[in-house]
């Protein structure tokens, strides 16, 4: 009678260390699960706001308008057309397979 | 004894009995107290404490031009407040120094380079911003679209009174360009954000952020609590990418002022359409406005003047009536005019050429060259009007064009046309098209006689489901048959190799154009003396078109004729696209 006493509480409060754990695990992830959506969504902020200043600065770097104020307008009219053909003389075109 | 005992315990018993009821009876009482009568109020409270509303909103839709490049944007801007309530400190001395820290760029944005203006400039917003102090509210906004820059240089002052939002607002990186087809962001009666004209108006709905409203329950430090559905959702506006280029707007948009300057005109406009497609690489107009600062501007200034301003085309209308005669077999390149050795007398009105010379039995193609207006009759004469009147309508004068901007505007088909008015519009006078029309009229020429519509939106991406919805070619009718738009081709290279402007012909490439001189109606009856709409349009190669362009410029005083101010220009800015457009020559 003593035995079986003493094995009814041990499986007793082997059970009750196991809802123990679980409930305090269960719990710990609820919170880590807010924190960890709080601090997802300002990382995605942050990567956004960058990723916008980033396109902001690739933008204003290769603007035309800005470029063209720095940079000469090298342009020079073709004066004389020359058509490259594979059959002109002047090329140095190996034809051969 | 014993009895007496037994009778004390009972009622002992009874009395506890009744203890133990009453005491029941008050718990309930007080559980229906709480949960009942005071239930909604707990439950309210207790929302009040864990329920929180988070707002969402996206930022607005980006405009790209074709080859992937920024040309409206977002960026983030600072305002810069004040904690008035507990600031002490000079006024003075620190509205002065924000002054100080904020002009070099002001400087830079407004291009304000002379020490003078920019002294006065800085004192001005002094002045403001001293304003703002004495402004009602005990947080006043001192400053407001500051840049990252400006807001780090505010805080090497490390004045604990002065705080930042953030915000989000419209960048330009290309500056103005293309402010005609763009629009820009304004506000509406409630202070919200809305487009206007252009694309940022049409596509309103398309380019607008999404908002979006969840309630979710939180724990005591602010965090989430376990067991809700969250999901992120990008709340951006659609993104919109044009057909124009960006070389070829700047090509444009450079050349146009270009053309403003030694021509001395008023107004003008450059619009480069792709042949084959009908894609609009590029839209330049001027005067042109800068879309952050679009209150400085007048509403006819904003509005796109390729579609709403409305002119009287003259000569380059010419190419449309040959066509008519050519597809309708008739004339032919080589026919004679019969009645083109004077004057035309319709009415009681003396029609003449443009420069009062006169060539009897002169031919079509030379007709087209030397821009005669009575061989131009002699052609509406042959037709008739009604047939006359159905191939306008056919070629898209006086129909809309289904473009998405929010200029987009009908222009009015005459409702009269009698014989002297069949007469004046084969020359093109008496009868008002916008620019777009007019060039996607000549675009069926090129085009092998089919209609084209000219396109503006090249795709929309949807950044939500990832969906991008491509803008497909609108081909229309067959307006003119391929051999007759062959042969108004060559005759339009003859135009452009003979005709008024034959000095300045491309010896690179063939070029099917036409240049235009129309007067420009007086509202007092009449035309304006002293006032001419110079006109050049054509496409090019001939052999192959790949770009039909239009050039107009508007009261031009160095010269009144479109073979000197809009042909020379023309030209200018064709020599740059075949480089850009990658166009082998073809002479």
């Amino acid at each position: 009678m003593k035995k079986k006493t003493t094995i009814y509480y041990a499986i007793l409060s082997f059970a009750l260390c196991l809802q123990l754990l679980s409930t305090v695990f269960t719990l710990s992830q609820n919170i880590g699960y807010g924190q960890r959506i709080s601090l997802l969504e300002n990382k995605k902020a942050a990567l956004e706001a960058e990723q916008i200043l980033r396109s902001k600065q690739l933008a204003e770097k290769t603007a035309l308008q800005s470029l063209s104020k720095t940079e000469e307008d090298g342009y020079i009219s073709i004066s004389k057309v020359v058509v490259v053909q594979r059959a002109s003389s002047s090329l140095a075109l190996d034809l051969t397979p | 004894m014993r009895e007496a005992e037994e009778q004390f315990d009972r009622r002992r018993s009874r009395l506890f009995i009744l203890f133990f009821y009453l005491g029941l009876i008050v718990i309930l009482g007080r559980l229906f107290y709480w949960q009942v009568i005071m239930g909604q109020n707990l439950k309210e409270a207790s929302e009040s404490q864990t329920l929180r509303k988070l707002d969402h909103q996206g930022l607005r839709g980006q405009i790209f031009t074709s080859d992937g490049s920024l040309l409206v944007g977002n960026q983030k801007v600072y305002e810069l407040k004040l904690d008035k309530k507990n600031f002490q400190g000079d006024t003075l001395s620190l509205a002065g120094r924000l002054a100080e820290l904020v002009s070099p760029q002001r400087f830079q944005e407004l291009n304000l380079f002379g020490k003078e203006e920019q002294l006065l400039f800085r004192e001005t917003l002094r002045e403001e911003i001293l304003a703002k102090f004495n402004s009602r509210g005990n947080w006043p906004k001192l400053l407001d679209k500051l840049s990252l820059e400006q807001k780090l240089a505010i805080e090497t002052l490390a004045n604990p009174y002065l705080y930042f939002d953030e915000a989000y607002q419209r960048f330009y990186p290309e500056a103005s360009m293309a402010a005609h087809l763009t629009g820009f962001v304004g506000r509406d009666e409630n202070a919200n954000e809305i487009g206007r004209y252009g694309i940022e108006g049409a596509l309103e709905d398309e380019l607008k952020a999404r908002q979006e409203s969840k309630w979710l329950r939180m724990d005591a430090l602010g965090f989430l609590l376990a067991g809700q559905k969250y999901e992120s959702k990008n709340l951006n506006g659609r993104d919109v990418t044009l057909t124009i280029r960006r070389d070829v707007q700047h090509l444009a948009e450079q050349n146009l002022k270009w053309g403003i300057e030694r021509y001395q005109a008023d107004r003008g406009e450059i619009i480069i359409l792709d042949s084959q497609t009908g894609k609009i690489l590029a839209l330049a107009a001027w005067p042109n406005y800068q879309q952050w600062q679009y209150f400085k501007y007048s509403g006819e200034i904003l509005k796109n003047p390729s579609l709403t301003r409305l002119y009287e085309p003259g000569s380059t209308f010419k190419t449309l009536t040959v066509a008519a005669g050519i597809d309708s077999q008739v004339i032919s390149p080589n026919t004679v005019c019969t009645r083109c050795s004077g004057p035309r007398q319709i009415g009681k009105y003396s029609i003449k050429t443009w420069n009062d010379v006169y060539h009897p039995n002169i031919s079509m193609t030379d007709a087209l060259a030397k821009s005669d207006n009575t061989a131009m009759i002699f052609i509406s004469d042959l037709l008739g009007t009604e047939r006359f009147v159905s191939y306008l309508k056919k070629f898209g004068i006086g129909q809309q064009i289904d473009l998405d901007l929010q200029d987009d505007a009908r222009t009015p088909f005459p409702s009269k046309i009698g014989p002297v008015e069949t007469a004046t519009i084969s020359f093109g006078q008496g009868i008002s098209t916008n620019s777009l029309e007019l060039l996607r009229a000549v675009n069926v020429i090129a085009h092998g006689g089919q209609m084209l519509e000219p396109l503006i939106i090249e795709k929309v991406l949807d950044q939500q489901t990832g969906q991008e919805i491509v803008s497909q070619v609108k081909a229309g009718e067959q307006i003119i048959s391929r051999e007759a738009a062959a042969t108004v081709t060559e005759m339009m290279v003859e135009a452009a190799a003979h005709g008024e402007a034959q000095w300045i012909a491309s010896d690179k490439y063939t070029v099917a154009a036409k240049t235009g001189t129309s007067q420009v109606p007086d509202p007092n009856g009449g035309y304006k003396q002293d006032e001419t709409i110079a006109s050049f349009i054509g496409f090019a190669p001939a052999s192959n078109p790949r770009f039909t362009m239009l050039v107009k410029l508007e009261n031009t005083k160095s010269s009144p004729w479109a073979a000197e101010t809009a042909a020379p220009l023309w030209y200018r800015v064709a020599d740059k696209l075949m480089i850009l457009l990658n166009i082998t020559p073809d002479k």
